[in-house]
């Protein structure tokens, strides 16, 4: 178990390494914390005819590019980790040492959790501070809540998700092609998305509910016409997200052990 | 009774005094009570014509119709109060007089407690309808007015004051005694109002006309006045007939001012006034006409525009910071036949018609305006400002002045005397305001010996809707002993000219004629260069590379979107036909991210070695893929002209190449540059994101940041997702244009990465690698 544990570590310092080493994920958090510094210095011009409860509708806003993101862009880029193992012949060799599914499914997931939390803590803290010095304090509760909340489950589900759906798939370029037709097609099914109440919400993998959440927020306070997800529907969106990963993290492991015996 | 009287005879008499005084005591207490209901001036609660909202409470405060015959016939006042949040209320209210004459506000009140949020913090707020306007009873509307308003169509003088007399004679039937209808009754009324609400001191907030009532009411009602307000001050002394002229050309003046600190303004539009000339006498020659929404029928009509029409439009155009910046592109756009500008401008003059009770308007401009001038001294002092001809026909100007002399009200004399008080006083003035410049409110603050003036730069009429006037306000009326501070004057500083796409258009056809010229060379280039060497043409290679997975999807997609009936609460057609310029562009812009990256292809060095140039593969993919798509975008155009009746077939043929061939540019570009294709997905996905979300604030007379601003009128030829009625139909074209010769271009800049082989294999860092070694 020892053992398993240290390649464990070892692979998740490798992975995250190997993130940060592409110029995906670093492009990505830096299209988030250029969008939020444009949408903190909008509200800092005083241009808005009304008044906002500025830390809602910061929040608000600050929430779109970072959830889409998360939501949408984030199981795209990554969805190659694992099929680049394929295609490279490095598969064949972990299926000589002596290093367990698990473990090679759990340092790929832990790497890549470290490296896009690693990118999203710089974001959050160059946002806040820049928010801090150009309008004013914020409510640091409702913020990091916003990071944790909309931020890390949608990195957890749709991120684990992204590295995970694609196991079987024998190229990168197939895996990338795989998931942009899984994220595109919910786009499909548009007036699904805003539906509160639907089961359909709830597993759809752009996960509406967390991704309008915080936006729907800002709405009330702009037009008091928004539908609001409220806090149960989130909750009820995690569950099922972590329900979902939990089935398809089975079926890779299963998947990599019938190839292996396979072989 | 004869046990009574037997009873009350055998007593003492000063009993029987003393029940008898009794009696006739508890008859007069009760005839009091009964007469106390009919006291003047009361206020009667009632439930709010707009329904029930938290924290507001409506009624009436009933006055004397005539202050000179308190026990004559009386007026309802509609009344809305607003309630702070706070717990520990100041017990003295803000009563905030509106402009016009003859604007209502207490119907708005829901939306007023927004905008004045800042005036609620820690008081009320109370609206009321000034009498004869808004929903006080009577209010003295003129419908007859507000048609020829709307119709602006060629009416002689007569013709156009007639309304004014068919107005007049009505409201006379009606009973309504007219002349009692001016700014003495209605600073009395103010009065009453505090009276009657019990309120031992209020402020003001008065705002154009109502600086004139504010000031009436230090005159003549100063006890139980706090604090005042003037936004835009009236002062008493001066006459908006005799110097409408005056105003407006040092509004021009300051318009051309302000333009010239634009770097940008100063050299679009160097000569403001004197294209105002040329377009004024021009649309006198030729008028325009454009249809808008009638707010009344909500019917389209025809709006008819001349010379003066466009005056009343300059004129109300300086009156926000919005409509401010739109006026030097407004007047340059429409001299050159560009009346995109000048329909979106058009709009809010009539709006603003049919918010005012003109019968009100009428009463109180002509009895305060009309002592002791004659129209020869409005018609000389218009005379010395040549713009101000077309201020002639104005309702505040010659027009104005005509229509009093048949609103048969006696002039108030004893109110045109400059206000001397020592109230403490806020003087707001707007840099650009064209009815009640900056010097009007210097001059009041003069003779205010407890005031502070200060003037906002980039604003005009109205300076409390800016949230900083605003701001200035609030902390005043908190403690009106200071003069309030705040930085926010300097981000109103700057105003951002709109600057119209007509200027931009000559810099844009330029730079496609260059760009195009260029990227046709090199494609005429490299097909001589294919024709010269032909190769084998790998189709079925390049369909397996690619797949079938993505057409797939994206034709679900499209069906999906279309297919479905239209439902109550669903996307409306006009969205959802766009799927095919939203979604094929995307979806080709990601393909074309995957068709060949170095560092993800299988068997590169093999490919290298293969006697076909590498550039062969990847245009041979991405006509696989352009292909693909196209027969998808073909079933859906085919499917959006089954299904939508009146859809411009041309425009929908053709729509979504331009996007798609600029996402297969940046996408591929990308691609190679950076040898990854996750990350020419991701700068696909965002560039799509970005344009097709936030691309209409690329259009011409969008707020930006500085300095954005300078560069924001360059950039609506670029924006890939550019709709046809976002501006001119040749702007438009020329858009679709631009973009497709960009979109080639970013092709062939990638394209052009491959031209090394070497380079190809190992990249830039790979090269710079061995050369070290």
């Amino acid at each position: 178990m020892n053992t398993s544990l240290v390649q464990l570590g070892k692979m998740t310092y490798y992975e995250f390494r190997m993130h940060w080493r592409g110029r995906a994920l670093l492009v990505v958090m830096l299209a988030i914390a250029v969008m939020n510094i444009f949408s903190i210095w909008i509200f800092s011009s005083n241009t808005l005819p009304i008044e906002l409860d500025m830390t809602y509708a910061a929040v608000g806003l600050i929430s779109a590019p970072l959830t889409l993101t998360l939501a949408v862009l984030l199981p795209i880029i990554i969805s190659d980790t694992i099929p680049k193992d394929q295609q490279y012949g490095v598969r064949e060799l972990l299926d000589t040492l002596p290093v367990p599914h698990w473990v090679y499914l759990g340092g790929k997931l832990l790497g890549m959790w470290a490296g896009v939390l690693l990118g999203l803590f710089a974001v959050m803290v160059v946002n806040g501070i820049f928010y801090h010095f150009t309008i004013g304090a914020l409510d640091l509760r409702l913020y990091i809540e916003m990071w944790l909340v909309a931020g890390a489950a949608l990195l957890v589900i749709n991120g684990s998700l992204g590295v995970l759906i694609p196991v079987g798939q024998p190229s990168r370029r197939r895996a990338v092609i795989l998931m942009v037709a899984l994220f595109v097609l919910p786009f499909a099914f548009a007036g699904q998305i805003f539906d509160t109440a639907s089961l359909l919400a709830y597993i759809n993998p752009i996960r509406p509910a967390i991704v309008l959440y915080y936006i729907a927020n800002m709405g009330e306070q702009v037009s008091g016409n928004l539908t609001a997800f409220t806090s149960n529907d989130v909750l009820l969106t995690i569950i099922a997200g972590l329900i979902e990963l939990t089935l398809v993290g089975v079926l890779a492991w299963g998947w990599l052990r019938w190839k292996e015996n396979r072989a | 009774m004869k046990n009574i009287a037997k009873w009350a005879h055998s007593r003492a008499p000063l009993r029987n005094t003393i029940i008898i005084l009794s009696l006739f005591f508890a008859l007069s207490v009760g005839a009091t009570a009964v007469l106390a209901d009919e006291h003047f001036p009361r206020f009667e609660p009632d439930a709010c014509s707009f329904g029930e909202v938290a924290r507001i409470e409506c009624g009436w405060v009933v006055v004397p119709e005539d202050y000179a015959e308190p026990d004559g016939k009386t007026i309802r006042l509609a009344v809305a109060i607003l309630k702070t949040n706070n717990r520990n209320p100041a017990p003295d209210p803000i009563v905030y007089l509106s402009g016009g004459p003859g604007g209502g506000v207490v119907e708005f009140a829901p939306l007023q407690s927004t905008f004045m949020v800042d005036m609620l913090l820690n008081r009320d707020l109370i609206l009321f309808d000034q009498r004869g306007s808004g929903l006080s009873q009577p209010a003295l509307d003129c419908p007859e007015l507000l048609e020829m308003v709307f119709q602006q169509t060629e009416l002689s003088a007569e013709e156009k004051l007639q309304p004014v007399s068919e107005c007049y004679e009505r409201l006379e039937k009606e009973g309504v005694n007219l002349p009692a209808y001016n700014t003495l009754n209605n600073a009395a009324d103010v009065d009453s109002l505090r009276t009657a609400l019990g309120y031992e001191q209020i402020n003001l907030l008065g705002g154009s006309y109502g600086t004139r009532l504010a000031l009436t009411i230090m005159r003549n009602h100063p006890d139980g006045i706090r604090s005042v307000i003037l936004d835009s001050s009236v002062p008493a002394q001066q006459n908006t007939f005799v110097s409408i002229g005056e105003n407006f050309d040092h509004a021009l003046q300051t318009l051309q001012d302000g333009c010239n600190a634009d770097l940008l303004c100063r050299a679009f539009y160097p000569d403001i006034r004197g294209t105002y000339y040329q377009l004024f006498d021009q649309l006198n020659e030729s008028p325009i006409s454009f249809e808008i929404k009638n707010p009344l029928t909500q019917q389209f009509q025809t709006v008819y525009v001349d010379g003066y029409g466009l005056a009343d439009m300059v004129f109300m155009g300086l009156y926000s910071r919005d409509s401010i910046q739109r006026v030097p592109a407004t007047l340059y756009s429409t001299l050159n036949g560009d009346y995109t500008i000048l329909e979106s401008v058009a709009q809010p003059p009539i709006q603003t018609s049919s918010m005012l009770s003109y019968g009100m308007f009428f009463s109180m401009m002509c009895a305060d305006s009309t002592a002791n001038i004659s129209q020869e001294q409005i018609i000389d002092a218009a005379d010395q400002y040549p713009e101000a001809i077309a201020m002639r026909q104005s309702i505040l100007g010659e027009y104005g002045f005509g229509a009093c002399a048949l609103w048969n009200v006696p002039p108030v004399t004893n109110n045109s005397a400059p206000v001397i008080s020592d109230i403490p006083t806020l003087v707001l003035a707007g840099q650009y305001d064209p009815i009640t410049p900056p010097a009007w409110g210097q001059q009041v603050a003069e003779n205010l010996s407890n005031s502070f003036f200060i003037e906002f730069p980039g604003v005009g009429h109205g300076v409390t809707n800016n949230p900083c006037p605003m701001n200035f306000a609030a902390a005043f009326i908190d403690d009106p002993t200071r003069q309030p501070t705040s930085g926010c004057v300097e981000n109103m500083r700057s105003l951002q000219f709109v600057i119209g796409s007509d200027r931009i258009r000559p810099v844009a056809l330029i730079a496609l004629i260059l760009i195009g010229g260029v990227a046709l060379w090199i494609i005429g280039t490299g097909a001589a260069a294919i024709r010269r060497q032909p190769g084998q043409i790998a189709w079925r290679a390049a369909r397996r590379s690619m797949g079938w997975i993505p057409v797939i999807v994206t034709g679900l997609a499209v069906v999906a979107f279309l297919l479905p009936e239209q439902t109550p609460g669903a996307m409306p057609w006009s969205e959802r036909v766009r799927v095919i310029e939203t979604l094929i562009p995307l979806a080709i812009g990601i393909q074309a991210a995957l068709l060949f990256s170095p560092d993800d292809e299988p068997a590169l060095e093999v490919l290298l070695a293969c006697p076909r140039k590498i550039s062969w593969v990847l245009l041979e993919r991405l006509a696989v893929v352009l292909i693909a798509q196209t027969g998808i975008a073909l079933v859906g155009i085919a499917l959006t002209l089954a299904l939508v009746n009146d859809a411009d077939v041309s425009l929908t043929l053709v729509r979504w190449i331009p996007p798609a061939l600029f996402l297969s540019g940046v996408a591929v570009y990308a691609t190679l540059k950076s040898r990854v294709m996750a990350f020419g997905m991701v700068i696909a996905g965002l560039t799509w994101f970005a344009f097709s979300i936030f691309g209409e604030a690329l259009l011409p007379g969008q707020p930006t940041l500085w300095p954005l601003n300078y560069v924001l009128p360059f950039l609506w030829p670029i924006h890939p997702y550019l709709q046809p009625d976002s501006l001119t139909i040749g702007d438009y074209w020329l858009n679709r244009a631009f973009v497709t010769v960009v979109g080639i271009g970013l092709l062939i800049l990638g394209i052009y990465q491959l031209r090394d082989e070497e380079y190809v294999l190992l990249g830039a860092r790979g090269i710079k690698k061995q050369k070290e070694a």
